[in-house]
């Protein structure tokens, strides 16, 4: 994807280093608090890579655009609201999710395949590790959110109009079952189902990036072979409560995190004449045009009509839950029309305007976990005080705005702990 | 929003039942109308997954004053003044939940006892809450108008209704448009009843997010599904006749 990014890479030596605090290479992303990773600025988490993109820059492509995917992934989680409708899953068959999916495996794969080559195999493996752990306290951290929200309506609101909804949230009249499920990412509330995946995706990471590092495209086939299968075969994991599976399937997800990660490990370079080549990113042109008006065609009343019902009928259901072959298509050819269009030096990725952006996908997982949270406080502002369309633009721009301040708050901190950090090796 | 608690509160007033034409958009509906034409005994089956009706006592809260009516009984009302001589009737055949795969398990034992000329099929709401797969859902709800087409009854679908207070536990905004894609490459009718009455929240119309019991809401949210499925009904045949000539 960001096929240039070594050439970037190599032209950044120019990197934005004194941006004020809104630096762009190599903020750290530390979990709030925890010291022990800001100590030695050697042991970056996976976001920082540690010492060497600091030096070297990194591509704001990815940043920005996983910032943006953030956004949309936050508007989208607040229902019903009007902004809903901006997002890219309304022009396309793909969305935020495999923005996010693909740029979180690119930068795991680069950040940690770098330290895998300096601290080794086994102290990256437990970084990783050590990540997905953190997220899994965080996940669980939203659950109760989650819960006491549910808790909240479930005594506050007796319509006999929503009578069979509110009935299935009583599943909190067996908590046992439910925390238990929880605890084993069985039971996912729908806003939190990435959490789930990445946690899954990322725990499952330390022989995928050793074996991505040894033999790359062997790795990539086997991991296709899988998506294959999960979508042929219908693996999944289990959920809760019922039959439940898991919305995104991580057993046809990965293919994408570990594509992401290929590249990120130099697939890209390799794929860099084929994706800059006119026939390649005209037929991926091509093939965004059609998926909007095919897309568009199913909510806008003016092109109704205009695909005819049996491309339609062979074309959906798209499935979300196993990446369906359309999606990831239509990702990949986002991909290859934004690589073209912004080049990895292009000067606008360093005007103040996307700086908010940018930052919040340099502190992607934090921002996620802190969207989800706003999110469910979004939905409860909108139905227990103003559901307005004013409202839900103020919520979704103050959601924003929360994610921003966030993310300028922990490349602070990241900033104080590598400057007392540096003091204390002097 | 506010401002539409005070709107629908005066209980029994006659809510004014508008929504805009796409939303229930009619379909043809050949086997209804051909039924009517010959002045035959007609069936109507709702198929109602979701407890919309008072009888499917889910949480066994429906407290209130009265017994709130769902909105078969309203299609009911409105067939049996059309057709005073009793021979068009609907039944409900409530199957609560259930998802559309379990529906069309016995779905074709329903169709062989009612023999319906027209089937109103509301599903989604327990797909959603049990987040089953979509595509699943697609095959089922496909193969459930595929068997009643088979057994010489037309369908229209209907969707979840809207409910501001649980989307955030699960979302059926998915099932919705599964729905709405296989209605359309089937040709069946679909009424959009969660976009129907997002359009009613919008709007103020109705007020969906009041905490406290509501029969009044409940009567006439059916009530106004009732008439809009009655108007999409006769459109619905209407169009045959016109297509024949």
């Amino acid at each position: 994807m960001p096929a240039a990014l070594r050439e970037g890479q190599a032209k950044r030596g120019r990197a934005p280093a004194d941006v004020g605090p809104f630096r762009s290479g190599g903020t750290s992303v530390l979990p709030p608090g925890d010291a022990s990773l800001g100590a030695s600025p050697s042991r970056g988490s996976e976001e920082t890579g540690g010492q060497p993109e600091r030096s070297t820059g990194r591509d704001l492509r990815l940043d920005l655009f996983r910032g943006l995917a953030l956004w949309f992934i936050f508007l989208n989680h607040v229902p019903n609201n009007v902004l809903n409708w901006f997002t890219t899953r309304n022009f396309g068959f793909s969305d935020a999710t495999e923005i996010f999916v693909f740029i979180s495996g690119y930068t795991a794969a680069l950040v940690y395949g770098r330290q895998m080559d300096k601290a080794g195999v086994i102290v990256t493996s437990a970084r990783i590790l050590r990540r997905a752990w953190q997220l899994y306290v965080a996940f669980i951290f939203l659950f109760v959110v989650y819960l006491a929200e549910i808790s909240y309506v479930i005594g506050r609101f007796s319509n006999p109009l929503y009578a069979e909804e509110m009935g299935a949230l009583q599943f909190l009249s067996e908590p046992d079952v439910a925390l238990v499920q929880a605890l084993l990412l069985k039971f996912r509330p729908a806003n939190m189902d990435v959490l789930p995946l990445y946690i899954v995706l990322l725990a499952g990471f330390p022989p995928v990036l050793w074996l991505l590092k040894r033999r790359p495209d062997a790795t990539l086939a086997l991991s296709f072979l899988i998506y294959v299968c999960a979508g042929r075969l219908g693996w999944n994991l289990p959920g809760y409560p019922d039959d439940r599976v898991w919305f995104f399937n991580p057993i046809a997800w990965q293919f994408l995190f570990v594509f992401g990660g290929w590249c990120g490990l130099g697939g890209s370079d390799r794929l860099g004449r084929l994706i800059q080549s006119r026939l390649v990113v005209t037929l991926a042109a091509i093939y965004l045009v059609a998926s909007l008006v095919v897309v568009v065609s199913w909510w806008w009343p003016p092109l109704e009509g205009v695909v005819p019902e049996s491309l339609g009928r062979f074309i959906y259901p798209i499935s979300k839950t196993d990446l369906a072959p359309l999606r990831l298509v239509h990702f990949l050819a986002l991909a290859i029309v934004v690589v073209k269009l912004v080049p990895v030096n292009a000067r606008f990725l360093e005007r103040p305007v996307l700086r908010p952006m940018i930052m919040c996908g340099q502190h992607s997982l934090e921002v996620f976990c802190f969207g989800v949270f706003l999110s469910f406080a979004a939905h409860f502002v909108l139905n227990e005080m103003v559901g307005s369309l004013w409202m839900q633009l103020v919520l979704s721009g103050t959601g924003i705005a929360l994610m921003v301040a966030l993310s300028a708050l922990l490349s602070w901190y990241a900033g104080v702990e590598r400057g007392l950090a540096a003091r204390k090796g002097k | 929003m506010l401002l539409a608690v005070a709107l629908p509160a005066e209980a029994d007033e006659e809510p004014a039942c508008v929504a805009p034409s796409t939303l229930a958009a009619a379909t043809r509906l050949p086997r209804l109308a051909a039924s009517l034409k010959e002045t035959a005994p007609t069936t109507v089956m709702v198929l109602n997954s979701s407890a919309g009706s008072a009888k499917s006592n889910l949480t066994g809260e429906v407290s209130g004053d009265a017994v709130p009516r769902s909105f078969p009984s309203y299609v009911q009302e409105a067939l049996r003044n059309r057709y005073p001589d009793g021979r068009v009737v609907v039944v409900t055949r409530n199957e609560p939940r259930r998802t559309a795969a379990e529906v069309i398990v016995a779905l074709p034992q329903l169709l062989a006892q009612d023999k319906p000329t027209l089937m109103i099929w509301q599903t989604g709401t327990h797909d959603a809450i049990r987040g089953v797969s979509v595509d699943g859902f697609a095959d089922a709800v496909a193969a459930g108008i595929d068997l009643a087409h088979g057994a010489g009854a037309d369908v229209i679908i209907v969707s979840p209704q809207y409910s501001p207070r649980t989307d955030f536990a699960f979302d059926v905004t998915p099932y919705v448009a599964t729905l709405r894609w296989v209605t359309r490459s089937r040709d069946v009718g679909f009424f959009d009843r969660m976009a129907l009455m997002r359009y009613w929240s919008d709007e103020a119309v109705f007020d969906f997010s009041g905490g406290r019991s509501n029969a009044a809401l409940f009567n006439n949210v059916h009530r106004c599904i009732g008439r809009l499925l009655i108007r999409m009904i006769s459109e619905g045949v209407d169009l045959k006749t016109v297509g024949s000539h």
